[in-house]
């Protein structure tokens, strides 16, 4: 069987499992599963956040990020498991408690203020946009490959499915759909790493793989990996590239973003006690640091196969490199997406990939510089189990769960975004006698705006599927995390504090973004130059949403400190979410 | 809070005289007047509480920070001086250790706090 034909059958099976989950277990959802009081195992809820969290981010691009950047992309690995321990330590127990709404009507009751639960709703929907935005990326990887088109082709053909898997909605909020496609997902992330790990090392888990010897030449992954990179001009893999201020700065923007990101908060209102939530959380990292661990031995894996797929013998020599007519399928395949590009400068038939270490050598060599000019990172996931040779079954499995982490979070925030817009938006303030009817009728162009919005983004990305996300995360970081945390941990915050320094962390995290990416991401509209040189303290767009949740408490306590403290009774509730005992009744969600 | 239940006793006194407020001091003892102390002790309790939830939440943020920001990113050089089994151990916690200690982290945070419920009894069933 050809492997187009094995995708369409394993993404087809896989979606199917979805949906006949969705059905059966709709059923027992009215009956029992929701039920005030009882809610969901924190152990399943984990695994559903776990689904719910991995998006195109992590599965597609994260690997592919890690596998050109080495150490430097180490800031997506622990910025977005290390956001976890913020979120079990400061923000879900307390959540949990107060339990009943969403985010926004958190901070609304706490800040005792319509205006801050719009500012809190707006901040939500510019981080969730943006979040989209990156997913779409992913999508249109995803698809452009399986349809075997070009990346937009498979965008237009992602965004349609994207907006029916979200209008048939629902599925989303199905624990249960969640849990299957944790499984898919998994299952299809591991599998390959196992097979690379074993041909590459013998050793079956890739966690030890990356750090054993290998089989051919004795010497360690990573040891080989650097000495292949350097011969090539490339840098040390293992070494650091970027300022450590940056990395630092992005590590902290993607651990707080996590912890104020709503679509997985609002998680944590499902468990039955506060407890519960505390140890869900625990949970949820589990199921996540499954992927993120294996991801580095993905990524040097990768890296390392492609490396030697295409410098087959000795450097310099008139056969040490590749011939163009000799490249594998994949190859060809994903030149068809555009995403790959070849190009035959010193026209010898072979193809010459190396680093700008090697420049002064390029005349001995006969070569005219590195003809792989296009290599897109988001890629490499997608294409690894193919570079390592692996059987069709594997590279079909990834396609389906890829497409499942995907989907699966972009319907969910596209659902999260619509509802804030017909919900918290236009029947909580604008028109508050709007029907339900109307209410879902809203929902649903609301998401097909969002859809459009984000899809024309996706044609244009800002950055790498990973790096959009990340973008995502400072904005959520520099709003909604700092408003959650002083209201829980401060009494003395009141609501001209809070809606201020909401307003002054997302306004600051987003001109420096527009900056250098470009007014609403439009091409050419940047002020400048999107390069290190140009960063404010070398500080990246993506890192910029630590900064601002710095501006955000420094402006909160300033201005609350010249205004009156908050009413009494907003004291007391304070209070009352910090002891667990009392919690009401689980919320379905 | 405090100020009140002295009020109330002067008030009681005063109302009572000396044998009568004997009976109303009877009358705490088998709860004839409840006299809702209780409320009193919950918040200093909970006080309590909160502070020794806050005492072990900055202990467990420390080790947060070292693990990732010291080991992995600001003292990444030094610590990729030592190499263990095929890791340079800075490497090693940039992209697997950290991890690891957050996973840990988490789970004795929630044994901690589950035994804290305990002690003040705002366990829950």
């Amino acid at each position: 069987m050809d492997l187009r034909t094995l995708t369409f059958l394993v993404v087809g099976a896989t979606f199917a499992l979805y949906i006949i989950i969705a059905i059966k277990s709709r059923v027992t959802t009215t009956g029992e599963f929701y039920v005030a009081g009882k809610g969901v195992h924190p152990v399943l809820n984990g695994m559903a956040t776990g689904a719910d969290w991995m998006s195109a981010a992590s599965f597609i691009s994260m690997a592919g990020l890690i596998a050109f950047k080495g150490y430097d992309a180490s800031v997506f690995l622990m910025g977005w498991t290390g956001g976890y321990v913020l979120l079990a330590m400061l923000l879900a127990p307390y959540l949990r408690k107060y339990g009943k709404y969403t985010v926004p009507s958190f901070i609304g009751d706490r800040f005792y203020s319509r205006t801050a639960r719009v500012t809190a709703v707006l901040c939500l929907i510019i981080a969730s946009l943006t979040y989209v935005i990156g997913q779409m990326k992913g999508i249109g990887v995803a698809f452009s490959r399986f349809l075997e088109v070009s990346f937009e082709v498979g965008l237009f053909a992602g965004m349609a499915i994207v907006f029916l898997y979200a209008v048939l909605g629902g599925m989303k909020g199905v624990t249960n759909t969640q849990i299957a496609q944790y499984c898919v997902l998994i299952f299809a992330y591991t599998v390959p790493a196992i097979f690379i790990s074993m041909q590459l090392t013998g050793m079956p888990i890739p966690q030890l793989g990356l750090g054993s010897s290998m089989t051919d030449g004795g010497m360690h992954v990573l040891d080989k990996l650097d000495l292949v990179l350097t011969d090539l001009g490339f840098k040390e893999y293992t070494a650091q590239k970027g300022g450590t201020l940056n990395i630092f700065l992005y590590t902290l923007s993607l651990m707080i973003g996590t912890a104020g990101l709503p679509h997985v908060i609002i998680r944590f209102f499902t468990v039955p006690r506060v407890r519960d939530a505390r140890s869900s959380v625990g949970w949820a990292l589990v199921f996540i640091a499954i992927l993120y661990t294996t991801a580095p031995a993905v990524g040097a894996m990768a890296r390392l196969n492609l490396m030697n797929t295409i410098q087959i013998g000795e450097i310099g020599s008139p056969t040490g490199n590749l011939e163009y007519a000799k490249v594998p399928s994949w190859f060809k395949n994903w030149e068809k997406t555009g995403l790959l590009k070849f190009e035959d400068k010193n026209g010898d038939g072979r193809i010459q990939y190396y680093g700008p270490g090697l420049k002064d050598k390029e005349e001995e060599f006969g070569w005219k510089g590195n003809e792989m000019i296009k290599v897109d990172r988001d890629i490499m996931v997608l294409a690894n189990p193919e570079i390592a040779n692996l059987p069709n079954w594997v590279v079909a499995l990834v396609a389906a769960g890829g497409i499942a982490a995907a989907l699966s979070t972009a319907a969910g925030l596209l659902l999260a975004i619509s509802s804030s817009i017909s919900h918290d938006v236009l029947k909580g303030i604008f028109m508050p006698d709007l029907t339900d009817k109307g209410e879902l009728l809203a929902g649903r162009i609301a998401m097909a705006g969002a859809i459009c919005v984000a899809g024309y983004f996706g044609l244009h990305p800002p950055g790498f599927a990973a790096q959009v996300v990340a973008l995502a995360f400072g904005l959520a970081a520099s709003s909604i995390f700092p408003a959650l945390m002083m209201g829980i941990f401060s009494k003395r915050v009141n609501r001209t504090g809070a809606t201020s320094g909401m307003l002054c962390g997302i306004g600051a995290t987003l001109v420096y973004i527009f900056w250098f990416k470009g007014w609403f991401f439009i091409p050419g509209t940047e002020m400048m130059a999107n390069k290190p040189e140009n960063w404010f303290l070398g500080i990246a767009p993506e890192a910029f949403g630590a900064v601002g949740a710095a501006i955000n408490f420094a402006v909160a306590f300033t201005v609350s400190s010249m205004t009156p403290a908050p009413p009494e009774h907003i004291q007391h509730l304070v209070e009352d979410i910090r002891v667990p005992r009392g919690a009401g009744g689980a919320q379905d969600h | 809070m405090l100020q009140s239940g002295i009020n109330k006793e002067r008030l009681t006194k005063k109302f009572l005289g000396s044998k009568g407020f004997f009976l109303y001091y009877l009358g705490k003892e088998v709860n004839f007047f409840p006299l809702n102390n209780e409320k009193e002790e919950i918040m200093s309790d909970a006080a309590a509480y909160w502070r020794e939830n806050i005492r072990l939440v900055i202990g467990c943020i420390i080790v947060w920070f070292i693990v990732s920001y010291g080991f992995g990113i600001l003292f990444v050089h030094q610590m990729n001086k030592i190499s263990i089994a095929g890791y340079e151990l800075g490497f090693w916690f940039a992209q697997q250790g950290s991890i690891y200690v957050f996973v840990a982290l988490i789970f004795f945070y929630v044994s901690r706090m589950n035994k804290l419920d305990r002690k003040y009894n705002v366990y829950e069933d």
